[in-house]
């Protein structure tokens, strides 16, 4: 049986047009859905990843103020360490008031002291501090003033002034206990021992 | 349905568009997220590596609170720079007391040496050792923190007296803070 199409050439036309249209629609749809999810897919994460980035910058600028706030410490505790030190030094040369005390204790009736002079040099230079942490510790130790103490008198014999001189040596307060000389002089009418003593305060054994 | 002509020319011109705007937009964006990450992971390692600061922060806080507090305690026995006058005089009361005189006061003017200043003060004493001992020992041992720079303890032959040239140097407080 032979079919015969009798639909109008315009009516073909339009169907075809519209199956078309609805093809191109549908591809351009597909195309647009992809790109639209893979931009948006893509501008999400740069968005994630942007905040993230935000909130390291934020973290390490606080860090940083962390570390400027160590260091203003650390400038801090040196400086306190310096000012502990130099009260130290003062400290430590708080001695005379001891080592009078062993002079007294180490003399007796028979040795008469004419002269005592007492004489703190300036203190070494301070070295440079090596970490802040330890010059606190440091600062204790390293605080030596050069000091010298001048003893002269008269004693009566050679054996009280050995006596005096071993007395002297054998104090903590004092140290290189050193007889300068001890000559025969007549004074008042006595024949005495002159003598002149030079030792160094033992600042190191001093509280 | 076979594809026309004008199918062909509209296939081609949505590849172009879609090339354009992969390479106009995404391409761009995704060398941008690319970058990003890199510095996120940057980042991410400088945090990483400075964690324990915080940490030490609070330890350095915590050992620079005794630090301070044992300067505040050694500052304390400073003289107030208004209040030399008032140390003199108790020094001089302190001398009647033990029958030391002082035939000599006086005082200089501040030195700054290092950190703190100090104030060096020349006298002339005259007494009997034990006065004498007793009135430096108070000087060496109470507040406010002096220092002997130099003693001279003279004692003539027949005199019951001590001669004593003393300088001390007091400690004075920082003006403005320790």
């Amino acid at each position: 049986m032979k079919q015969v199409n009798l639909l109008p050439p315009e009516y073909a036309y339009a169907r075809y047009f519209r199956k078309r249209l609805a093809t191109w629609a549908a591809f351009i749809l597909a195309a647009g859905a992809m790109v639209g999810s893979l931009g948006f897919n893509l501008s999400s994460q740069l968005h994630k990843a942007q905040a993230e980035k935000q909130r390291l910058q934020g973290r390490i600028e606080t860090l940083k103020n962390v570390n400027d706030e160590i260091q203003g410490i650390a400038v801090e505790k040196a400086a306190i360490a310096a000012k502990l030190a130099d009260i130290y030094r003062a400290q430590r040369k708080q001695v005379d008031a001891t080592i009078l005390y062993d002079l007294a204790a180490a003399s007796n009736d028979r040795v008469f002291l004419v002269d005592v002079l007492m004489s703190i040099g300036a203190p070494p230079a301070p070295k440079p501090t090596p970490a802040p942490a330890a010059a606190v510790a440091a600062a204790e130790a390293d605080v030596k003033p050069l000091a010298v103490l001048t003893v002269r008198g008269y004693a009566l014999t050679n054996l009280d002034l050995t006596q005096f001189v071993s007395g002297l040596a054998k104090s903590s307060s004092l140290k290189q206990v050193n007889l300068k000389y001890g000559r025969q002089e007549v004074v008042m009418k006595l024949k005495l021992i002159a003598f002149e003593i030079e030792c160094l305060p033992n600042i190191e054994q001093q509280p | 349905m076979k594809p026309s002509k004008i199918d062909a020319i509209g296939f081609l011109a949505l590849v172009g568009i879609l090339a354009g705007i992969y390479f106009g937009f995404i391409h761009t964006r995704g060398n941008d997220l690319r970058a990003v990450k890199r510095d996120v992971a940057k980042l991410t390692r400088v945090v990483l590596d400075n964690e324990g600061i915080e940490n030490a922060l609070k330890h350095d806080l915590a050992d620079l609170q005794p630090v301070r507090e044992k300067l505040s305690r050694s500052t304390g026995r400073f003289v107030d720079r208004k209040k030399i006058d008032d140390f003199l005089r108790r020094f001089m009361a302190n001398a009647d007391e033990m029958g030391v005189i002082v035939s000599l006061m006086k005082p200089g003017d501040a030195v700054t040496q290092s950190a703190f200043s100090h104030a060096p003060i020349t006298m002339q004493l005259e007494g009997a050792f034990p006065g004498i001992y007793a009135l430096l020992h108070g000087l060496e041992t109470c507040d406010p923190l002096a220092v002997i720079e130099r003693l001279q303890i003279r004692n003539e032959p027949g005199k019951e007296k001590c001669q004593v040239d003393l300088t001390i140097n007091l400690y004075l407080k920082p003006e403005s803070g320790a």
